[in-house]
C-alpha cells in the first residue's frame, strides 16, 4: 500500500510539473505582460524596469520558467497589476469563498445522487426511476449559464416582483450593511449553489444508478437473496457497499473539475471566488494573477485525481494487486 | 442511457463513463452493409432518438436556409425601440433593435458548425491516439494513456480562455489564424476533447487484436497498418460514431460557454452563447434575449443526447437490456 501510494504521488509531481510547462508557455504566449501597463498613465520605467526584474522578464524563456517555478513553490506569487495586493492573499480569500459554494454543493449533490441513483435502481423501470432519468436527461443538456439566468430571472421576476419575498438573492455575497449574517449569506448562495448541483446530482445519480444495477446482478447478490438474507440488508451490506467504490473515484475526480464551473456561475452571480477573480485577471490581462490561478487549479485538479486513486485503493485491494489505472477498470 | 455530460467538466465523467467496449461476438463481418441495417432499424424504434433526430434536422434547416429569409442580423432598426416578441420580430429585438430571431439563427451556423468540426477533427486525433495505444500496447500505450490523463485533468475551460487570449498567431505559410475565431475555437476545442475517444477506441482496440480474424490477416502477410485500418477500426465503428454524437454535445456546450463569458466568438458575429452574455445583471429588463438563444441551445444539445443515445442502443442492443 505503501509502495502504491508512493508511485502514485511521484506520478503526481511529474504532472503537476508537466502541467505547469503547459501553463507557462500558454500565457507566456499572450505576449508581453507588461503591456498594459507600459501605456498606463502615472507608471515611471523605473517602476517597469523593477516589474521586468521582479518577473524575470529580462531573461530566456526557459531561464523565465524555471525562476518563476522557484518563486511559486517559496510562495512569492507577486503583486497583482490591477489591485496591487499580494496574488497570494486574493487567492486565498478567493478559495475561501469558492470553498464555501463548492463544499456545500458537493456534500447536498453527494447525498442527493446516492438517494436517487440507488432508490432508481432498486425500484428500475418505476416512475421514479423514469423521473429521475428525465431530470438527468435535463441536467445534461442545460448549460449552466443558462440555467443561472433562469433561476435569477424567476427569483426577480416571480419571488421578488410579484411575491415580494426577499430571502434569496441574485448578486453578491452579502447585502451591503448585511456583512457576517448568515441568513444573508445563506440567501445569496441559494442559487449559486443549484446551479453547481445540477450537472453533478445528474451525472453522479445516473452513475450510481448503473453501478447499483450492476451489483445487484452478480452472483453474491443472487447467493445472499438465496440464503435468504432480507432484501434490505442484501441492498444495504451487499450492494450499495460496493457500488459505492466506484461512486467515490468519480465524485473525487469531478470534484477538482468543478473548479472550471465555478468560473460560470461566479461571474453570473458576482460570487467573490477563484472563478470571479480568474475572470477579472483575464479581462485586465493581470499577469501575476493569471500565472498563479492556473498553477494552483492546475494543483487542485491533480490532488484530486491523486485522492481518487489512493481512495479506489484503500476501498478495493484488487486494485493494489493487479496495478492497473482506475479508468482502466470497466464499469460497463 | 447517456451518461455523458456537455459540459467541460463532462470530460472528466466521460474518462469515468465511457461507453464501454465493442462486446466480442457483436464484431460483424464488413463490407455486407447488414449491420448497418440492423442499426438504424433499432435506431427508428427509439422514440426520443427519433425526436431528436427530427429536431436536429428542423434546427440545421432553419440555420442555414431560414436564415436566408430573416432579416440582416446586425441591421439595426434604429427606428424601432427595444420590444418583446411580436409578429414583426417573433422572438424581440435588442437594446440596438436589432431583430433577434435572425440573430439566433445566425449564431446557431456558427455555433453548430463549430460543434461538428471538432466533433470531426477531435474524432481523428482520438481514434489515431487510441488505435496507437491499443495495437502496439507496451510502452506507447502507457505514454500515450499518461498524456491522455493529463489532458483530461486539466480544467478545459480556463486553459481554453487563456489560450483564446492569445488572439492572433501566425502560422507562416499557411497565414494568420484568429484563436478567437470560428476556426481558431474549432482547433482549440478539437484539441482538448479527444481524450474519451482516445480511451474508447483504446480499449476496443486492445480487444479485437486478440481475435482470430486478426491473426488470420497476419498469417496472410497483412501490415500493421492494414490490420489497424482493415480489420479493427470498422469494428469499432459504432462507439466511435456514439462517441462523436456526444462530443459534438459537449462542444456545443464548452463553446457557447466560452463565447457567453466573453472568451469565444467576439460580437458583433452572433454566437448562441455571446448573445446571452448581455444578460448578467440584466436578465429581468428584456427576457426574451435570454429565454430564446438559451432554449436554442438546451433544446439543441437534448436532442444531441437523445440521437446519442439511440446510436448507442441501436450498435449496442444488449446494454439496453442489462441497464
Amino acid at each position: 500500500m505503501i509502495t502504491f501510494i508512493v508511485r502514485r504521488l511521484v506520478t503526481a509531481v511529474v504532472v503537476v510539473l508537466l502541467a505547469t510547462i503547459v501553463v507557462f508557455a500558454l500565457v507566456s504566449a499572450r505576449g508581453d505582460p507588461l503591456r498594459e501597463l507600459r501605456h498606463r498613465p502615472g507608471v515611471s520605467q523605473t517602476t517597469l524596469h523593477n516589474l521586468e526584474r521582479e518577473y524575470h522578464l529580462d531573461e530566456s524563456r526557459p531561464r523565465q520558467y524555471v525562476d518563476w517555478l522557484g518563486d511559486f513553490v517559496q510562495g512569492d506569487w507577486g503583486t497583482s497589476f490591477r489591485t496591487e495586493r499580494p496574488v497570494g492573499d486574493m487567492v486565498g480569500e478567493a478559495t475561501w469563498n469558492t470553498f464555501l459554494l463548492v463544499g456545500t454543493a458537493l456534500v447536498l449533490s453527494v447525498t442527493l445522487a446516492l438517494i436517487i441513483g440507488v432508490v432508481s435502481a432498486v425500484r428500475q423501470h418505476s416512475a421514479f426511476d423514469y423521473a429521475a432519468t428525465s431530470f438527468s436527461y435535463f441536467g445534461f443538456s442545460m448549460p449552466d449559464f443558462f440555467f443561472a439566468l433562469l433561476l435569477q430571472l424567476f427569483v426577480i421576476v416571480v419571488l421578488q416582483e410579484q411575491l415580494d419575498i426577499h430571502v434569496i438573492y441574485v448578486q453578491g455575497k452579502y447585502t451591503v450593511g448585511q456583512e457576517g449574517d448568515v441568513a444573508n449569506l445563506i440567501g445569496h448562495m441559494v442559487l449559486p449553489v443549484l446551479v453547481l448541483m445540477l450537472t453533478s446530482v445528474a451525472a453522479w445519480s445516473r452513475y450510481q444508478r448503473d453501478s447499483m444495477l450492476e451489483v445487484l446482478h452478480t452472483d453474491y447478490v443472487r447467493t445472499a437473496r438465496a440464503k435468504g438474507v432480507p432484501r434490505r440488508q442484501v441492498i444495504r451490506r451487499h450492494a450499495l457497499r460496493n457500488a459505492l467504490i466506484p461512486f467515490v473515484t468519480v465524485v473525487a475526480i469531478d470534484a477538482g473539475v468543478l473548479l472550471g464551473g465555478v468560473v460560470v456561475v461566479e461571474r453570473v452571480f458576482s460570487w467573490p471566488g477563484l472563478g470571479l477573480l480568474f475572470f477579472d485577471a483575464l479581462e485586465r490581462s493581470d499577469y501575476p494573477v493569471i500565472l498563479a490561478w492556473m498553477a494552483v487549479a492546475t494543483v487542485f485538479v491533480v490532488l484530486f485525481n491523486l485522492l481518487a486513486d489512493i481512495l479506489y485503493a484503500v476501498l478495493d485491494p484488487r486494485i493494489r494487486v493487479s496495478g492497473p489505472s482506475r479508468r482502466r477498470v470497466r464499469t460497463a | 442511457m447517456s451518461m455523458r455530460v456537455g459540459d467541460e467538466s463532462g470530460r472528466a465523467r466521460a474518462a469515468a463513463l465511457d461507453p464501454g467496449v465493442v462486446p466480442a461476438d457483436a464484431v460483424v463481418t464488413p463490407g455486407d452493409g447488414a449491420e448497418w441495417r440492423t442499426a438504424w432499424r433499432r435506431f427508428r424504434h427509439h422514440r426520443a432518438a427519433m425526436l431528436g433526430l427530427g429536431f436536429l434536422v428542423f434546427m440545421v434547416l432553419a440555420c442555414f436556409v431560414g436564415a436566408k429569409f430573416a432579416q440582416e442580423p446586425n441591421l439595426q432598426n434604429l427606428l424601432e425601440p427595444t420590444s418583446g416578441p411580436s409578429t414583426a420580430h417573433w422572438f424581440g429585438t435588442d437594446e440596438l433593435s436589432r431583430d433577434t430571431l435572425s440573430r439566433v439563427l445566425h449564431g446557431g451556423q456558427i455555433s453548430l458548425t463549430v460543434a461538428l468540426g471538432v466533433a470531426l477533427l477531435s474524432t481523428v486525433i482520438g481514434v489515431v491516439i487510441g488505435a496507437l495505444a491499443g495495437f502496439y500496447r507496451g510502452w506507447l500505450d502507457g505514454l500515450l494513456m499518461r498524456f491522455t490523463d493529463l489532458w483530461l485533468a486539466l480544467p478545459a475551460l480556463p486553459f481554453l480562455a487563456v489560450a483564446v487570449s492569445i488572439g492572433t498567431v501566425d502560422l507562416g505559410p499557411l497565414g494568420d489564424l484568429d484563436l478567437g475565431g470560428p476556426l481558431g475555437i474549432t482547433l482549440l476545442l478539437s484539441c482538448l476533447l479527444w481524450g474519451s475517444i482516445a480511451r474508447v477506441v483504446r480499449g476496443a482496440t486492445l480487444a479485437l487484436r486478440e481475435r482470430e480474424f486478426v491473426d488470420a490477416a497476419r498469417a496472410v502477410g497483412a501490415s500493421n497498418t492494414r490490420i489497424i485500418t482493415r480489420h479493427v477500426l470498422p469494428n469499432c465503428l459504432g462507439p466511435i460514431i456514439v462517441n462523436a454524437t456526444l462530443v459534438v454535445a459537449e462542444a456545443i456546450l464548452v463553446e457557447t460557454t466560452l463565447s457567453f463569458l466573453g472568451f469565444g466568438i467576439q460580437p458583433p458575429t452572433p454566437s448562441w452563447g455571446n448573445l446571452l452574455s448581455d444578460s448578467i445583471g440584466t436578465v429581468d429588463d428584456w427576457w426574451w434575449l435570454t429565454v430564446f438563444p438559451g432554449l436554442a441551445i438546451f433544446l439543441t444539445v437534448l436532442a444531441v443526447n437523445f440521437v446519442g443515445d439511440g446510436l448507442r442502443d441501436a450498435f449496442d442492443p444488449r446494454r439496453r437490456l442489462r441497464a
